[in-house]
């Protein structure tokens, strides 16, 4: 196999799937919306919903030890509780994160109670009885506290506006590519039958191998640049807004009741892993479902049912083994909720955690799809067309 | 130069489309006449690779269909040409002057040479669904000749095409035959009876005749509608 027109063969692949009307106005008309709807819930929100006031910022870096949470405390019982302390305040934000971290079990009448000890015991609590909801097993369990004993308590407080608003976008982009690369990958080798241009192109010099080579890496780079620019959308203008605030928190700032141990960047940067990932697998089935089937319609069906049954599907957490394969998918495993499945899937001796399993499983699926798409493409025409 | 069809069989379940044919062609244009279900598009798309045998063996100076150095002195035009329709003429002549090896700059000069011999340079920005039934022709004829092929394999080439393109045709493919093994199946006899220095006629997959074909030997057409004549 040559490699001379390789780039032009992968050039052309991606010049036909952006030539599909359909796929491109729908990326275009969803990229405008996600951009210009988040930037337009920036313009109507109030000031305190879109930004930290000076004066939170002035309580950036500061420890949740007795002395802040004391005067979070004052302050909590001069408004009436926690979730009253209002938006003119320095401590409107770090109330409600105290609140939510210890999944609201501070009552106005509990107040005197909240100190540095009782708040990180209430959280302590919090998570063993989030494990127990979840059905960890007791080696589940020892991984997590043997996490939650490397994380740096007291927390230090960061105003994460930015961060937290990049965070919360991931599963809804998601399921957005998906139809996209559905739409756009669904005819990567289903068109060819469809235009009959089949037999004309696997009887020249490049042949089957470097043709199916070169829509298969087309199809992931179209799935990489899709999932990047949608992503850049829906981000840039919580970055023209916030900056890159609260990146350098630790993840429990942003995510309460975890006990990974990075910051809320690198948080950030799995998840977009994860993303782009799942994007890459959800481009790798379209065209092996285009390979096998040579339907375009049956392909991007298959790819658009598969999103929507992952959206509305519901599997009760007593069937361990499919709740957790549910929450592996691209989709859910993104899922924006105030806590993480704690669920690990154990290899051997060793315990992996969601996102682990996504950036491997991933990666083995998406080289499994392409290795069927390639043998299948590949493989000797013995019947009639 | 030598295109070897050994023993070649076809039989898909219980039909056989291609029943033991045996040929050899050399340079010069060989006409493959046969009424539609005579095995003709089957029989060309096993000598260009894309269907298997179900026995038999074709090869072109000792090397299998199914390689690459075959495919790279292969031209192909099958009975149903398709096409990119959002694709430009030219677009689509680049495209496969990149399946067939060209580098850029050659694969440039080919392509605007080729839109001018088949009469396209002044469409070739238009998209291809743009284009009339003959203008779409005139470009699959275009995108077989890409790499200067050896072996120019055309499965009804003239569908299409009007009668001032059909001789227009006819000239530049007896001068492509004149280096190249070229086999040109129809079921006009008219396309080949001047060009053609070799007839192949087949029936239910057979060969029943095959052939030089020349003046001397009287009208093509009517030995055609003699050996044909309960099927056309």
């Amino acid at each position: 196999m040559g490699t001379f027109q390789f780039d032009s063969l992968v050039g052309f692949e991606i010049k036909k799937m952006l030539l599909n009307k359909i796929t491109a106005t729908m990326f275009v008309l969803i990229m405008g919306f996600l951009f210009g709807f988040t930037m337009l819930r920036y313009l109507v929100l109030s000031p305190e919903d879109r930004f930290a006031s000076a004066k939170e910022i002035e309580i950036n870096g500061r420890v949740l030890d007795d002395e802040l949470i004391g005067e979070i405390v004052k302050s909590a019982k001069d408004a009436g509780g926690l979730s009253s302390i209002t938006p003119d305040s320095q401590y409107y934000y770090v109330a409600r994160y105290l609140n939510k971290a210890v999944g609201n079990s501070f009552s106005n009448d509990d107040l005197g109670e909240l100190s540095e000890e009782s708040f990180y015991k209430a959280r302590a609590d919090f998570l063993e009885s989030m494990y127990d909801s979840f059905g960890l097993s007791e080696e589940e369990k020892k991984y997590w506290e043997e996490k939650e004993s490397g994380v740096n308590k007291p927390f230090v407080w960061e105003t994460n506006f930015g961060v937290s608003s990049m965070r919360a976008n991931y599963m809804a982009i998601m399921a957005l590519v998906a139809i996209i690369l559905a739409g756009g990958l669904a005819g990567t080798f289903a068109a060819e039958r469809y235009y009959r241009t089949e037999d004309l192109i696997i009887s020249t010099k490049a042949g089957k191998r470097e043709i199916a080579l070169a829509k298969i890496l087309a199809g992931e780079l179209f799935s990489v640049i899709v999932s990047l620019l949608i992503l850049i959308s829906v981000q840039l203008p919580h970055v023209i807004f916030n900056g890159f605030d609260g990146l350098k928190a630790s993840c429990q700032i942003i995510i309460p009741n975890t006990s990974h141990e990075f910051s809320a960047g690198t948080l950030l940067l799995i998840l977009t892993g994860v993303y782009i990932l799942g994007a890459m697998l959800v481009g790798a089935a379209a065209m092996l479902f285009s390979c096998v089937t040579k339907n375009i319609i049956a392909s991007a069906g298959v790819v658009c049912f598969a999103v929507v049954l992952d959206l509305f599907l519901s599997v009760p957490g007593k069937y361990r083994v499919l709740s957790q394969i549910r929450y592996l998918t691209p989709i859910q495993v993104l899922n924006n909720a105030s806590m993480t499945d704690p669920r690990l899937v154990s290899v051997g001796n060793v315990f992996l955690t969601s996102y682990q399993v996504a950036w491997i499983g991933y990666t083995l699926l998406i080289m499994l799809f392409m290795a069927g798409t390639y043998r299948h493409y590949v493989r000797p025409v013995t019947r009639r067309l | 130069m030598e295109l070897k069809i050994d023993r070649i069989t076809k039989q898909y379940k219980n039909k056989i489309a291609v029943d033991r044919l045996s040929f050899t062609l050399g340079k010069g244009v060989t006409g493959l006449l046969g009424a539609n279900g005579a095995g003709k598009t089957t029989l060309m798309r096993m000598i260009c690779g894309i269907l298997v045998p179900t026995s038999g063996d074709i090869t072109y100076d000792g090397a299998s269909v199914s390689e690459e150095r075959y495919r790279d002195v292969l031209g192909y035009l099958p009975q149903d040409f398709g096409y990119y329709p959002e694709f430009s003429g030219r677009d689509f002549l680049m495209y496969f002057s990149a399946l067939k090896g060209l580098d850029k700059k050659a694969a440039r000069a080919r392509t605007e040479e080729l839109l001018g011999v088949v009469g396209l340079s002044d469409v070739a920005s238009k998209k291809i669904k743009t284009y009339s039934g003959g203008m779409k022709q005139r470009l699959g004829i275009a995108q077989a000749l890409i790499n200067r092929p050896e072996v120019l394999i055309l499965d009804e080439p003239t569908a299409g095409l009007d009668p001032k393109e059909r001789v227009r045709f006819r000239n530049l493919i007896e001068e492509i035959g004149k280096n190249s093994i070229v086999l040109l199946s129809t079921h006009i006899v008219s396309d080949i009876e001047h060009i053609a220095d070799k007839v192949i006629m087949m029936r239910s997959g057979e060969i029943i005749w095959q052939g030089p074909w020349g003046e001397e030997d009287g009208s093509l057409e009517d030995f055609y509608l003699k050996e044909f004549g309960e099927e056309n």
